[in-house]
């Protein structure tokens, strides 16, 4: 179970089963320690993070590695415990360190002249003195040197608060080799970094850096492991969106990483939305402790930061805080310099001479954003943010729809509370939502609204959102409501007739993707405007976005031919052969007389390999429809066959048709192998175009085919570059071929032809 | 070879590069008193301790740390022990009639030390109501035995003497203590101590202010000096060598042309920085990536505490118009990479109502000082002691105005 404040109390085994991202830093700090002299000169050790970046974890580690390896030979390892708020001289600094060397050795004799000391010395100088004295002796008397590890050693000096003391202390530290300190520390304080103090730059500091993205699912995969979660690897692939949010939102932070995984991963929306409540609360003490430590001058501009980022989520220059918080510029420079130090804020200015300030933990952001936004929607914009990167806009739809069905029977059940409940979170995710597909979810909740008795939400949703995507049956409940004017009914009607006629004016798909914005029409009262919208798109090239119109459209409508064969087209043109196969297989009566689907289907099967498939298509095909490129293709399908050319011929198709990274697999593990040169340079002379020039070029050169392919190879180079030094150095009897090669390959490549006239020319 | 240690003193092979500046410091004490000087983290603890540990001819040394005192007695007590566990000098400590025979075996023998402590407050209190008396007793015996040289390294005498400068309790007993050692050079018959006083704060403001600056006009002053680029690279390669880092020539030379004057303590940061990129990334170090890391972390925002003390200084340290004048001139000299010292003058004058030429030539001669920057005299201009320095500032305070 992970204990996210209290590291220190899970069992062993599993702090170091979950340890992730500073295997390098525990391996170069073991090694400092065994090579520390043995007497003056010790290095003392600083671990600088914020909270929750592992610094607790980082001591345990040490420690583990101490006591379990030769370590604990030569050295005994004090841990402290992670507040040490009874310290507030250098006297029970040593004291307390004899307490906690008794508690970790069971030498209870050690603990009761701890005790006694307090008695014998009333000044506190002294008492340090005899302390430290007995804490010598110890390491003495055991041949044991002292490893002191100590979170929040900064609050500790903090505490201490005395430069004489700390000038005890760094004398006890510099020239007495007893002890080794490695502390942990949020910033780099103000004792070790103040030129006057004495302390000053005495440690080496190693920074806990957030986590990158390979470490976060690292950190997920062990911890899914400790909680013996199976399958979690697969998870984790399919989820790789949603890590990049989870760095985002956590800046790294091992801690806030787990605690915001642990609420998403295992639930639904709504608890999501409870958890991530939750996890801000359960924060709250922790900001608030953070900020109210800080001098009001900083608070004003960390709050300002705060707000602001939070709206735009980018940082600001001194120029623009000082211009919103009335403060001068230079002051507001050094204190964002003093914020950066203290790990507030992060600048970024590399090599340029402004910076820019953001804060160091965006979570603060979302945190600010709940607790100090004016309006409940303003609070909830941290949660419109995060679900936008969590999740897509169809998943959006699917929760969207099933909080419809539940407000449903909540209502007819007269659980008035909790259906308006669902309504909240509705309103959330359409905020969310992309504005393509929100339509039918905004919709869909006004008519809720209105089924509640929530006339003011619903208005204030119509004001927002304006009445382009509602049906007209909610049109007319609006007017009937009051809600809306009979002439802004009348007036939004009349505007979708001339969206209507402007689109029957112009045809032409291509216009239409123009034209048509799922904002000028509510396309889910039309879903016919979605696959005319595909279509568009998919002349166009857009051929993503065109499968997520047509996914829309199968969602308001329902799969049909001239859907599946739009479908297989643009999975065609994506290269995507077995979903092609699939998608026409589904409609295969509807389709076997349309020869564009015999087609893709007989090509998809051969680029798969499955030449027997492609050829029983295009013989069953043929004689209900014939058509010439069909022809062609069922016979160099036959003719390849017997002459075990199947794969040859599947290369050229995956080289024409795409993926090449599937033609390279095929040409290295198959194709390479049976053809001789004079096949290759037939083949290659066909299969080169602009796009494929590049490919085929490495893959002879990969081959180890320079040499045997040289007029093709210096013909294909000549185009790329424009260089004819190669081509003029060629022999007379090779130099002819080459020649003839260019002349060929620059009718298809006309691009390539002009570059290397103008070098030529040159 | 030597290892990477960044901020305490350093010992045997892991003090590098001194050899010529320890021979420096041999000679003038073996005919007078000598003060080092340095800005913090220079090395010059580490400097001490490489006497101590290779005395010469029949020097005797004794090594005190002052940072956290306030006393004379503290001074005298300190004293006392080490000479007690010197086996040449213990028969002094043992001769003095305020240090008990138990006090001076058990310094001696190898008892525990909660004894010693309880030793050590006990002397203290003897000596706390009459320390002059007892100082001079001390050196007077030390003074008998003309055979051996003693050499007191008094590590932070000018934190001590300014921390009870600026407590009314002690500031009269810092008068006495400076005056009363000064007396005891001066003595004809105490020829064979020689005092090496290590500070870094100025020894200098710190008379000025107490009204004492006669008080140590008998030392000479010696500076830790960054290495020269030959040694400065052979330390790099040395590093690289123990900590298994490869730094080929062009790397170290992208690395000296980076920082600029070869001070130590920057090396030592500038080393640690490709160490952890090199562990971290498995890559090894190429002056490209040298210089990025340079840029982006070496001057960013994670080392700023490194060098921040430099700007804080000019507030803790100087007044409210030479602070003012400070930044301006610094400022002015990071973006014109130097200043001449008419110029200097001309933006000081700007900047400070009523100024005259004393006052600026103080100002200068403290930012040189405390290693803001350096005085080319062929050229008559000021620049920055250390690119690396520069290029710093540049980066943080380069545009304030």
């Amino acid at each position: 179970m992970e204990l996210y404040y209290n590291p220190e109390q899970m069992p062993a085994a599993e702090i170091k089963q979950t340890f992730v991202g500073r295997e390098v830093m525990l391996k170069e700090l073991l090694a400092l320690v065994r090579r520390q002299p043995q007497g003056v000169g010790v290095q003392h050790v600083v671990l600088v993070g914020a909270r929750g970046m592992g610094k607790t974890t980082m001591l345990l580690m040490l420690r583990f590695a101490a006591l379990e390896g030769d370590l604990h030979q030569i050295w005994q390892t004090v841990r402290f415990p992670e507040e040490s708020y009874a310290i507030t001289d250098l006297a029970d600094f040593w004291l307390a360190t004899i307490g906690h060397l008794a508690y970790e050795t069971g030498d209870m004799e050690l603990a009761a002249r701890g005790d006694a000391l307090r008695n014998d010395y009333k000044a506190s100088v002294d008492l340090a003195g005899a302390a430290l004295a007995t804490l010598r002796d110890w390491s003495s008397q055991h041949g044991k040197r002292l490893l002191l590890l100590i979170d929040n050693l900064d609050m500790v000096l903090n505490q201490i608060n005395n430069t004489r003391e700390n000038a005890r202390l760094r004398d006890a530290l510099m020239n007495d080799g007893t002890f080794m300190l490695v502390g942990g520390a949020a910033s780099f304080f103000h004792e070790a970094r103040a030129y006057d103090q004495p302390l000053y730059n005495f440690f080496k500091i190693w920074h806990l850096d957030a986590l990158e993205g390979g470490q976060i699912d690292q950190l997920l995969l062990k911890r899914a492991e400790a909680d013996k979660r199976t399958d979690f690897e697969r998870q984790l692939k399919q989820n790789e969106a949603r890590i990049k949010v989870l760095h985002y939102f956590t800046g790294g932070n091992p801690r806030l990483v787990l605690m915001l995984y642990r609420i998403i991963a295992s639930s639904d929306l709504i608890d999501v939305r409870r958890g991530l409540e939750k996890l801000l609360d359960e924060v709250t003490p922790y900001y608030k402790a953070k900020i109210e430590s800080l001098p009001p001058q900083q608070r004003k501009i960390l709050d300002h930061i705060a707000r602001v980022s939070a709206r735009t989520g980018s940082g600001l220059t001194p120029t623009e805080i000082a211009a919103e918080t009335r403060l001068p510029v230079n002051q507001v420079t050094s204190q964002l310099k003093r914020l950066s130090g203290l790990g507030y804020v992060r600048a970024a200015n590399v090599r340029a001479r402004s910076s820019w300030y953001s804060l160091a933990e965006p979570l603060y952001a979302i945190w600010h954003q709940m607790r100090f936004g004016r309006e409940s929607r303003e609070r909830m914009a941290w949660l419109v943010e995060f679900l936008k990167a969590w999740y897509s806009s169809r998943e959006m739809l699917d929760e969207t729809e099933r909080l419809a069905v539940r407000f449903a029977e909540l209502m007819r059940v007269g659980e008035k509370a909790l259906a308006a409940e669902t309504l909240d979170y509705r309103q959330i995710l359409v905020d969310a939502m992309d504005a393509r597909f929100k339509g039918s979810a905004t919709d869909r909740l006004v008519s809720d609204y209105l089924d509640a008795g929530n006339m003011d939400r619903a208005r204030a949703l119509v004001r927002s959102d304006g009445l382009t995507q509602l049906r007209s049956r909610t049109l007319q409940r609006l007017t009937e409501g009051g809600l809306i004017a009979a002439r802004q009914s009348d007036a939004e009607v009349s505007r979708r007739l001339q969206w209507v006629d402007r689109l029957r004016a112009t045809p032409d798909p291509e216009a239409l993707a123009d034209v048509l914005n799922p904002g000028g029409l509510p396309v889910h009262e039309f879903p016919k405007l979605w696959f005319i919208h595909a279509v568009g798109l998919h002349r166009l090239g857009r051929n993503e976005e065109a499968l997520e119109d047509l996914d829309m459209y199968i969602r308001l409508a329902s799969e049909d031919a001239d859907e599946g064969l739009l479908r297989a087209s643009i999975l065609f043109r994506l290269s995507r052969f077995r979903e092609v196969v699939s998608v026409l297989t589904r409609h295969a009566d509807e389709l076997a007389s349309d020869t564009t689907a015999q087609v893709l289907l007989a090509l998809s099967a051969a680029t798969l390999g499955d030449f027997d498939r492609a050829i029983a298509i295009g013989e069953a095909a043929l004689p209900r429809q014939e058509d010439p490129n069909l022809r062609k293709i069922l016979e160099v399908l036959i003719m390849s066959q017997p002459c075990g050319r199947a794969h040859v011929v599947q290369f050229t198709l995956l080289v024409s048709l795409g993926p090449l990274a599937e033609a390279r697999t095929l040409w290295d593990e198959k194709v390479r192998a049976i053809l001789p040169a004079a096949q290759i340079v037939r083949i290659f002379r066909s299969l080169i175009n602009g796009k494929t020039l590049r490919f085929l070029r490495t893959l002879i050169s990969e081959s180890n085919l320079d040499e045997e392919l040289l007029p093709l190879v210096v013909a294909m180079d000549y185009l790329e570059t424009g260089d004819r030094a190669p081509l003029e150095k060629l022999s007379a009897e090779i130099r002819p071929i080459a020649e003839e090669i260019v002349a060929e390959l620059q009718k298809k490549l006309p691009a390539v032809a002009e570059r290397s006239t103008h070098a030529t020319h040159a | 070879m030597p290892c990477n240690f960044v901020g305490p003193p350093v010992r045997g092979a892991d003090c590098y590069g001194r050899e010529a500046f320890v021979d420096l410091v041999w000679e003038k004490l073996s005919f007078g008193h000598v003060v080092l000087a340095s800005p913090r983290r220079f090395g010059k603890t580490s400097v001490m301790y490489r006497l101590i540990d290779a005395p010469r001819w029949d020097y005797r040394l004794v090594h005190c740390d002052l940072e956290h005192f306030l006393e004379p007695a503290d001074l005298l007590t300190a004293l006392v022990v080490q000479l007690s566990r010197d086996d040449v000098l213990s028969k002094i400590a043992s001769a003095l009639s305020y240090v008990p025979t138990k006090a001076w075996q058990g310094f001696r023998a190898n008892v525990e030390e909660i004894e010693l402590h309880k030793l050590k407050l006990k002397l203290k209190e003897l000596i706390q109501p009459r320390w002059q008396t007892s100082g001079e007793e001390l050196f007077d015996a030390i003074a008998r035995i003309q055979e051996t040289k003693v050499v007191l390294l008094l590590d932070e005498f000018a934190v001590m003497i300014d921390a009870m400068a600026h407590l009314d309790a002690h500031r009269e007993d810092a008068r006495l203590l400076l005056r009363w050692l000064r007396h005891l050079r001066q003595s004809p018959r105490i020829k064979n101590v020689r005092f090496l006083v290590a500070g870094s704060i100025g020894i200098g403001n710190v008379l000025s202010n107490l009204g004492e600056s006669a008080s140590m006009n008998d030392f000479a002053h010696l500076k830790l000096q960054p290495f020269s680029d030959a040694v400065a690279d052979q330390f790099l390669l040395a590093l690289s060598e123990s900590h298994d880092v490869p730094l080929s020539a062009p790397v170290r030379k992208k690395v000296l042309d980076l920082i600029g004057t070869p001070v130590p303590y920057f090396l030592q940061i500038m080393f640690w920085e490709i160490e952890r990129s090199c562990k971290e990334s498995g890559i090894a170090p190429t002056p490209a990536r040298v210089e990025a890391l340079y840029h982006n972390t070496v001057l960013g925002a994670e080392c700023k505490t490194y060098f921040d003390h430099y700007y804080g200084r000019l507030r803790d340290y100087y007044d409210k118009q030479d602070e003012m004048a400070g930044k301006t001139l610094l400022r002015n000299i990071a973006n014109d990479g130097e200043l001449k010292r008419e110029a200097c003058y001309h933006l000081y004058r700007k900047e400070c109502e009523g100024a005259n030429i004393e006052r600026f030539n103080c100002l200068m001669a403290n930012l040189e000082n405390d290693f803001y920057v350096g005085f080319d005299a062929q050229k008559n201009t000021y620049r920055f002691s250390c690119k690396l320095l520069r290029d710093w500032w540049l980066r943080h305070y380069g545009m304030e105005g």
